[in-house]
């Protein structure tokens, strides 16, 4: 293998894609709080104030990438917090 | 075993938060609708916002309107049973379906606690779920 193909190898390895559970693990969705975020191929794909429309937002984006839904709470709507 | 994680969060009292994330699919027709709510062992049951449940091809039919209490006060629902899915395991769990957008959604102890012998390990920040058999 030449050290083109190599470079080329690593660099297609290193792209690797997170599913979307693990890429909301690790976005900040602070800026969302209280909207539905739809997430698709490494992204936040569709913010929306409803689940359904998020969604079908997402969808239209990416027919056939796969979709998941997370609700960001407002900071008030958690209910077991810290009491100050 | 299922191994789900924490996120950290932004709070208003502190800097960071970590609040345990689930990842499961619940039924929608013949596909399924990937999702990530809390892991919420102090809530009763499994608890969805109004337009979730829209998705899933809830509708208000005859079923009774119950409400459910928080300390914010009560939340009006209908209790669906229905299918979802942590890892490979499909479990028949009840659902209630909140009638307003603005609660948070919850993985609860109803059915789904029964089912895994659970772990928090904050630290970690993991949540692992071991089959019960």
């Amino acid at each position: 293998m030449t050290p083109l193909k190599i470079k080329v190898r690593i660099k297609m390895m290193k792209k690797t894609k997170l599913s979307n559970y693990e890429y909301f693990l690790k976005t900040d969705t602070s800026s969302y709080k209280g909207k539905w975020i739809a997430i698709a191929e490494d992204r936040v794909a569709a913010i929306k104030e409803r689940a359904d429309d998020a969604f079908r937002a997402a969808k239209k984006k990416f027919p056939k990438g796969d979709i998941s839904l997370a609700k960001v709470p407002q900071e008030t709507t958690l209910i077991l917090k810290i009491k100050t | 075993m299922i191994v789900f994680r924490y996120k950290s969060e932004k709070s208003r009292y502190q800097k960071e938060i970590l609040r345990p994330i689930a990842d499961v699919w619940l039924k929608r027709g013949n596909t399924w609708v990937e999702f990530h709510p809390y892991i919420d062992s102090g809530a009763d049951v499994t608890l969805i916002p109004l337009s979730l449940g829209e998705l899933l091809g809830f509708k208000i039919g005859g079923e009774k309107i119950e409400e459910i209490g928080g300390i914010r006060g009560g939340v009006p629902v209908i209790y669906k049973n229905w299918q979802i899915k942590l890892g490979e395991k499909v479990l028949p769990i009840l659902i209630a379906w909140a009638l307003v957008e603005e609660v948070p959604p919850l993985l609860g102890r109803t059915d789904v606690f029964d089912f895994f012998r659970i772990t928090f390990l904050q630290k970690e920040r993991k949540i692992i779920f071991e089959e019960i058999r």
